[in-house]
């Protein structure tokens, strides 16, 4: 990132704010469709999922580096929330006492989660248009 | 008569000349260092070495300095034209970085067209200057 991307890097940082939000969103959003699957290929019923973020780093040329955004780390099962027990006796999935394994995945906190989500992608994009602005308004300086 | 106005407005003439030639030379010498960082800004923006980022054309005058940096704007402009094209065949998944980008190269544009216009805007006025 030399030359002219400089004057670009803190769009680019919000612009990998961004990605990495809407990953968090996609995530979300499969939690909230899986919260009622009970089997799945690996067995047992579904597992919340959650991201982690990383910063970006830029090696620089003397040593040491640079934060220059954010990226997903990576998605994991939740293996700390426990898996919820519903007693139906009817549900193909029910084992002898008539008792299912529920997704640890509470619709409620998902909801919580999307909203925060949500914000943070907003500040990304608030953040990428008063750069935009900042730019456009010193051009007009030229002019 | 003649000849006592003619030396004292002639030996002004002879420095209003050398002033307006010196104004001229210094704005030359800003304009094409203006464009020397404009152009290597864009080439190692490009994925030029920093060393070698002046284009050939800029060793030249004015003209050449304006055709080193049309070259340059048009070489991200062209990276923006595939944008669109790896978007909609599935190469690009992410809006957010697409928008940055094509915003990015918008600015970058909008920057060499000004620098452009005060070039034209100086070349303008050098030619309405009655001599």
């Amino acid at each position: 990132m030399d030359g002219i991307g400089k004057l670009f890097s803190g769009m680019n940082a919000a612009a990998s704010g961004l990605s990495a939000e809407r990953a968090r969103i996609d995530v979300i959003a499969r939690n909230i469709a899986n919260a009622q699957t009970t089997r799945t290929p690996e067995g047992g019923p579904y597992r919340r999922q959650v991201v982690h973020f990383e910063p970006i780093l830029e090696r620089l040329a003397g040593g040491g580096s640079r934060t220059t955004g954010v990226r997903v780390r990576g998605v994991v099962d939740d293996a700390t929330t426990p898996l919820e027990k519903i007693y139906d006796p009817s549900h193909p999935d029910a084992g002898e006492d008539g008792f299912v394994w529920m997704p640890n995945v509470n619709t409620v906190r998902e909801m919580a989660d999307l909203i925060t989500a949500m914000r943070a992608y907003e500040a990304n994009l608030a953040m990428q248009e008063e750069l935009v602005q900042m730019a456009e308004r010193a051009l007009r300086l030229a002019q | 008569m003649t000849e006592r106005i003619g030396g004292p407005i002639g030996g002004q003439g002879g420095l209003a000349r050398a002033a307006i030639e010196a104004a001229l030379q210094a704005q030359a010498r800003a304009a094409r260092k203006i464009e020397d960082q404009v152009a290597a800004g864009f080439s190692i923006a490009a994925g030029g070495a920093p060393g070698a980022a002046r284009p050939p054309a800029f060793a030249g005058d004015m003209a050449g300095a304006l055709r080193g940096a049309v070259a340059s704007v048009e070489k991200g402009l062209g990276a923006v034209d595939r944008m669109p094209l790896e978007m909609v065949s599935g190469k690009v998944d992410d809006f957010a970085q697409l928008a940055a980008q094509l915003k990015q190269s918008e600015l970058s544009f909008k920057f060499a067209l000004e620098v452009r216009n005060k070039l034209i805007d100086a070349y303008r006025e050098t030619m309405r200057m009655s001599v």
